[in-house]
């Protein structure tokens, strides 16, 4: 009955309180961890405000871009991201429901569509500067679009994409196929079911995908540049062929100015745009929301 | 269970045959558009960049120690703008790893659903944050509160540029590395915890072990986002390209060339206009490759459990 | 060093000590607010052999996971009534959750060897109780292996990763790794039931061997695996309520040649679930 005791006892009570002590410990520190880039956010988007908030008015909104800082305003910025963020989505939108369509109900699974799909992850990869430097070669210059909006919405359109065929892809693959066969059995074609029987329901998730790829659309700088979206825009784009600016290279070019005011009228111009950004966001999540529920 | 509306739509809205033909070669030409991208920008890349290296031989660019390609006597070697990135990057991956990894643990391991609920959507909105904003922090805040204890640090350094670089692609790593612990079986957890293993003990001794090939591929795939950041570097690393590993410094990157070159009056079809193109090429093919590691890492684990 | 023989396989043999180490009074068992099991009494004895038997879904698995408290981990689960051990209801958190796992092991339905080496896995528990010295290791290792009838398989490969063994060989490594810790009790969830059958029974054959030194309580589907090797038998049942009950308990060999109840037989003789 004898058991060769090897562990022994005495010291593992001491062990386990230890033991107890340590896992608590890193709990906090992991929560801590958790959070600390959050706060860190928090913080300097506080600074930012402070920073920026005297320069907000309706001058700074509707005004054009100035020499004097307190002239400056963001109106041809903003009209151009609006520009942007509308042709974009044209461009976009519907080309990317349309892939993700193929790609989970046409395509016979198969090399080919693995190889499509590997290669919109990579492209979903890619620098989006990258993708400034294919616009400039394509739509600026072979093209010869210019340095127009609608280079840049083309551009932009490329480069959000993936990101659209992707989410749609997935919410596409969440649909419940309960309706699948009913409808195919009531003579509908292929098309009339996935049109009535799958679309509606993997709107709402469709929807997200689509918003949350606007969102980094409207704050995308690093292609624009690279297209030669201008800094120093007074005239309102009023067509599609326009030159343009938008908000972030709007931002970029006061940041970059030595004067202490540009810096603010930077910050206050960061502030709309944040605002912009966070109402997008907050109508993805809401469209999210809603998604989770029907699917339970 | 066909519901009325459904029924009643595919009745008024009757497709001949050819048309739901037609519909499906729509749908996939919109597919193939990805395909085209791909080769658009692979093609453009190669073409653009052999006429570049026509002039300047691939040897001099990939090992040349010095980057003064717009002003005479000109040299092509791309050394030092590898090195600001390496810089950067390496920054950023210091903050970004060790925060993401035990952000991912907290979320795995120990957060309840409520606090998870909470936390990751404001992670989601962190990575998502306009990086002209991220690039105004790093010159506008923490410049000046490391000069409080770096007296040296230059105005534009590669430190700054790496720190909230580094904050903003902790979610990056987080979530995949989160994703790959949530998927590390329960009884394998269970076998740990009944043996009197603590979280703590479960978590380092079988979660991470287990989870190691998402854990690394959520590494590589941020610094491949590192390496391809543009807005941050731009605005607070500088424009200086010097081969030097100095974070104090003033760096110029990969990215922050290509950006520098666009906001000049660089004429098109100029030796310096194609160097965007051969800089473009090396960055293309470095975050192609950290990519493709990446990704395979992560099926690779999905296929192991 | 003394390794238990083989023992013989009269059953009375181990009956004859009759001091129970584990005693359900009135447990009862609930997720979130639905109870899944009402009212269980019932002792496990010293050095015995107890088989919970009964269909799927009725509990059995929820019983062993509350003896080590591992139903802890999931913060929805929750447990009444008293679970007796070392004299202690460890239900009411007297009991330090990590010391009753160290006497009370338990080993999984699927095989779960950690990602590692076999003797990483050994040694895991002893490891984080804080035995460093390598030489108690490595004999912690060896005598743990030879115990779960491994040790002549994998002695020259015990640096090679776990998950290279075969099902019934990672089942017998994490029977030693449970071994290792010493334990006083071992909990068994159907543990062959992802096996073939000669890895059955070599796990069975271990279980008799194991019995000598260890109280051993296994789930099991397997009615003629529970006829073979338990000394007690408790009959877990769950009616049209989906509230799991103990509807039997008693000595192996007279529950199963004659139940009292008429459901026992229906369920051994395999008229139901």
């Amino acid at each position: 009955m004898e058991k060769n005791n090897l562990l022994v006892e005495r010291p593992i009570k001491c062990r386990i309180r230890y033991k107890y002590i340590l896992d608590k410990a890193f709990k906090e520190v992991t929560l801590l961890a958790s959070i600390i880039s959050v706060l860190i956010l928090a913080f300097f988007l506080g600074g930012i405000f402070l920073k920026g908030y005297r320069w907000l008015d309706w001058q700074f909104l509707t005004g054009v871009p100035s020499r004097f800082p307190e002239k400056a305003g963001i109106l041809p910025a903003l009209i151009g991201s609006v520009w942007l963020v509308i042709l974009t989505a044209a461009f976009a939108i519907p080309l990317g429901i349309a892939a993700a369509i193929y790609l989970e109900e046409y395509s016979k699974k198969g090399v080919l569509s693995d190889l499509i799909n590997l290669n919109i992850s990579n492209l979903a990869g890619v620098p989006s500067i990258i993708y400034g430097i294919i616009g400039l070669a394509v739509f600026v210059r072979f093209l010869a679009f210019d340095r127009s909006i609608l280079s840049g919405a083309l551009t932009m359109s490329l480069l959000i994409l993936p990101v659209i065929i992707i989410t749609s892809q997935e919410a596409i693959k969440a649909v419940p196929r309960d309706q699948w066969e009913a409808s195919l059995a009531l003579g509908a074609t292929k098309w009339q079911t996935i049109r009535h029987a799958v679309l509606p329901s993997a709107f709402p998730g469709i929807i997200t995908g689509i918003i949350l790829a606007l969102a980094r659309a409207i704050g995308e700088t690093a292609p624009l540049i690279t297209i030669g979206a201008l800094a120093f825009i007074v005239n309102i784009p009023r067509t599609p062929m326009d030159p343009f600016t938008v908000l972030p290279i709007q931002i970029y070019n006061w940041a970059s100015r030595p004067q202490k005011e540009f810096s603010e009228v930077a910050a206050a111009a960061i502030i709309v745009l944040l605002l912009l950004y966070l109402i997008l966001n907050a109508t993805a999540v809401i469209f999210r929301k809603k998604t989770e529920k029907r699917i339970r | 269970m066909v519901d009325d509306k459904l029924k009643k739509n595919i009745f008024i809205v009757n497709f001949s045959r050819p048309a739901e033909r037609l519909i499906e070669w729509l749908l996939a030409l919109s597919a193939s558009l990805s395909i085209l991208t791909t080769l658009t920008i692979v093609s453009i890349l190669l073409v653009e960049s052999y006429t570049f290296f026509k002039e300047v031989p691939v040897l001099d660019f990939l090992f040349g120690t010095e980057w003064k390609p717009l002003y005479t006597p000109r040299s092509f070697g791309v050394l030092p703008l590898v090195a600001g990135t390496f810089i950067t990057s390496l920054i950023a991956c210091l903050i970004a790893m060790p925060f993401g990894l035990l952000t991912a643990i907290y979320l795995s391991q120990y957060a309840s659903k409520k606090i998870r609920s909470i936390i990751k959507p404001l992670l989601e909105i962190l990575v998502g944050i306009p990086t002209v904003v991220y690039g105004y922090f790093a010159l506008y805040f923490i410049t000046p509160i490391l000069k409080n204890f770096i007296p040296q640090l230059n105005v534009f350094n590669a430190l700054s540029a790496g720190i909230v670089m580094g904050i903003m692609i902790i979610p990056v790593v987080s979530s995949i590395s989160e994703d790959a612990m949530s998927a590390v079986p329960r009884v394998l957890r269970e076998g740990a915890y009944a043996l009197g293993a603590t979280k703590l003990e479960a978590t380092f001794k079988v979660v991470i072990p287990a989870a190691l090939s998402g854990i690394i591929a959520s590494f590589i795939l941020a610094i491949s986002r590192a390496f391809g950041e543009t807005m941050i570097v731009a605005m607070a690393a500088g424009s200086t390209p010097v081969l030097t590993l100095n974070p104090l410094q003033s760096v110029q990157t990969m990215t922050g060339y290509i950006v520098q070159v666009s906001l000049g009056d660089t004429p098109f079809g100029s030796i310096g206009y194609k160097t965007i193109f051969a800089v473009a090429l090396l960055l293309f093919l470095l975050t192609l490759i950290l990519n493709i590691i990446g990704k395979t890492l992560v099926k690779w684990r999905r296929t192991t459990y | 060093m003394q390794f238990p023989l083989r023992s013989s396989p009269q059953k009375d043999s181990a009956l004859k000590n009759t001091e129970p180490i584990i005693k359900f009074e009135n447990f009862s068992f609930y997720y979130g607010k639905k109870k899944v099991i009402s009212d269980v009494s019932f002792p496990v004895y010293k050095n015995s052999i107890t088989a919970l038997i009964g269909p799927s879904g009725c509990g059995k698995t929820t019983v062993l996971k509350s003896i080590n408290l591992l139903y802890r981990e999931n913060p929805e689960a929750r447990a009444e009534g008293k679970i007796i051990f070392e004299g202690v209801n460890i239900l009411n958190d007297k009991y330090d959750v990590v010391e009753l796992r160290k006497k009370i092991g338990m080993v999984f339905q699927k095989p779960n060897p950690f990602p590692g080496s076999i003797y990483d896995n050994v040694v895991f528990g002893p490891r984080i109780f804080g035995v460093k010295n390598r030489k108690k290791l490595n004999d912690i290792c060896e005598r743990s292996l030879k115990l779960a009838a491994l040790w002549d398989e994998v002695k020259n490969d015990l640096r090679k990763s776990a998950l290279n063994l075969s099902g019934g060989q990672q089942q017998r490594l994490c029977i030693a790794r449970t071994l290792a810790l010493e334990p006083e009790v071992i909990l068994l969830d159907e543990p062959a039931s992802a096996l073939d059958p000669f890895s059955t029974l070599k796990i069975e054959d271990l279980m008799y061997q194991l019995k000598n030194n260890y109280t051993i309580l296994i789930v099991t589907h397997n009615m003629q695996q529970a006829a073979r090797i338990s000394d007690y038998v408790a009959f877990l049942f769950a009616g049209e309520d989906m509230i799991a009950r103990l509807i039997e308990f008693g000595k192996s060999n007279e529950v199963f040649i004659k139940p009292v109840k008429k459901l026992t037989e229906d369920y051994i003789v395999g008229r139901l679930g």
